[in-house]
């Protein structure tokens, strides 16, 4: 029904940046991290968000026709951050190399909770957007009734 | 295609409306379109009752689309009852018609 398109617009919003907030966890998580199963230490991971077209897949038919609200957002891909690994010279680490330096995971801790504040608040933006689309609906409904 | 978002009946009229002749067609070409309104409403209830089982079976992956379910049923369910409220209002009206 498009009395509820807001909603499910909104819906979308709210499915990306739990999983934008779950890849956050996980990068805090592994923050430490100095093995994964291909050998390297753990590579800090990021969401690559996509606009969901009106019309379906295609950029240009978007284009083509403007006139009508999109369909929200969708994550297009977890993608890994390939910055450079930080060295640590840490000689009795069982992952040190031959001259004694330790790699670890190229995530800066403080970025990840401004990443996650960020996550947050546009949760509850859209959960905010929500609520406005359910209270317009209710004034709606309360259109002719008295009092 | 242009959009006049400023027509009030846009999305409502979902076919050009034909002529009807008589109060009976009007009557249940009114009873149809609540019928199809009312299984529309139902199907949101029965998905909202749906997740949130899932909920409390812990088989969901967002919350938020319980919720959002349980929303979008408690709107539905509140326009029927406008609707009927109005459809009884008027026939109420009809009743205390003096001949």
């Amino acid at each position: 029904m498009s009395m509820f398109k807001g909603i499910d617009i909104s819906a979308s919003g709210l499915t990306a940046e739990r999983l934008r907030m779950d890849v956050i966890s996980n990068n805090i998580a592994n923050v430490n991290t100095t093995r994964t199963e291909d050998g390297d230490p753990f590579r800090r991971k990021m969401v690559i968000f996509q606009a969901r077209n009106a019309h379906g897949q295609r950029p240009y038919q978007d284009r083509i026709n403007p006139q009508e609200p999109g369909k929200g957002v969708r994550v297009n891909a977890i993608i890994e951050d390939m910055t450079p690994f930080k060295l640590e010279y840490e000689p009795n680490h069982p992952d040190a190399d031959s001259e004694g330096y330790v790699r670890r995971p190229n995530i800066n801790i403080v970025h990840e909770m401004v990443d996650m504040i960020t996550a947050t608040r546009a949760y509850e933006a859209n959960v905010t957007c929500i609520n406005s689309a359910k209270d317009i609906n209710s004034a709606a409904l309360n259109i002719g009734s008295r009092g | 295609m242009k959009i006049d978002y400023t027509h009030p009946l846009h999305g409502v009229r979902s076919k050009p409306e034909k002529p009807q002749t008589n109060a009976k067609e009007q009557w249940n070409s009114f009873l149809g379109q609540l019928q199809t309104a009312i299984t529309e409403v139902d199907q949101l209830g029965k998905e909202s009752n749906k997740l949130t089982q899932d909920a409390v079976l812990g088989r969901v992956d967002n919350l938020h689309d319980v919720m959002i379910a349980a929303e979008k049923a408690k709107t539905a369910m509140n326009l029927t009852i406008e609707v009927r409220n109005k459809a009884l209002e008027a026939y109420k009206e009809i009743m205390r018609m003096n001949f």
